[in-house]
């Protein structure tokens, strides 16, 4: 119950990107803050449109934003 | 706090009052004889005023307790996936009381002869018809009236459940 098993780079991304906020990425992709807060923690799953206005606003590759399951052990 | 987020508790708690009130007030005008009458009439005028001000108040309130600045966004689309949860357990409930209703019709309807089977509920009939006819119309809308407002709070209670989680 609760949570995703979509994991995501947004927080690093978001530091990466002069420190972005979340309430600056939530007006740029059109969402409130709440939902960006949300999916960083992995609890919502964005949709698929949604995910690729994130990837956009950071120019990155969807597949670079988000991954699906448990991280793989090298 | 989303915005709607915050709407969903002051809902839920001006559900609750305005619930917790008239109930009370429609029993005290049972016991008074004035239950079919135009105080009846005026409780629920009363109630639909008293709604809205509380409904003001409590998000005035709200705003400035969680410090919400105005949303840019009314509903995203985790904001409706919520609500379409909440409603649908909203729906569950409002069934359940739906069918608790058409119980009561029924068996009320023959309450009479449920007596003459079961004699030890004949004191619990003799409240009953003496406060109330409980086919009487206004006695099934309060009924009705009830299982709305319990099935309204568990769409509010629903969203700030699914809220908090996140999802």
């Amino acid at each position: 119950m609760g949570g995703t098993d979509i994991r995501n780079a947004i927080r690093r991304l978001r530091f990466e990107a002069n420190e972005m906020t979340q309430q600056a990425l939530a007006d740029k992709v059109g969402v409130t803050r709440q939902t960006i807060i949300a999916i960083e923690q992995a609890k919502y799953a964005p949709s698929l449109d949604l995910a690729f206005r994130i990837a956009e606003a950071f120019g990155r590759p969807l597949e670079e934003m988000f991954q699906y399951g448990s991280p793989k052990k090298p | 706090m989303s915005k709607q987020e915050r709407m969903s508790w002051v809902s839920l708690a001006v559900n609750v009052v305005i619930g917790f009130y008239y109930f009370s007030a429609a029993f005290a005008l049972a016991e008074s004889g004035d239950f079919y009458g135009p105080p009846m009439a005026w409780l629920v005028l009363k109630l639909v005023i008293l709604g809205i001000i509380l409904g003001i108040v409590g998000e005035i309130v709200l705003r400035f307790l969680t410090g919400g600045a105005a949303d840019k966004i009314a509903a995203d689309e985790r904001d409706k996936l919520i609500n379409a949860k909440a409603v649908r357990n909203g729906y569950y409930v409002l069934t359940a009381g739906a069918i608790a209703l058409t119980w009561h019709i029924v068996v009320v309807g023959g309450l009479d002869r449920f007596a003459q089977d079961y004699p030890i509920t004949q004191p619990t009939i003799d409240v009953m018809n003496t406060m109330l006819d409980p086919l009487a119309p206004i006695v099934i809308a309060q009924l009705l009236l009830l299982a709305g407002m319990i099935s309204s709070s568990a769409i509010y209670a629903s969203r700030i459940f699914y809220y908090r989680r996140g999802y």
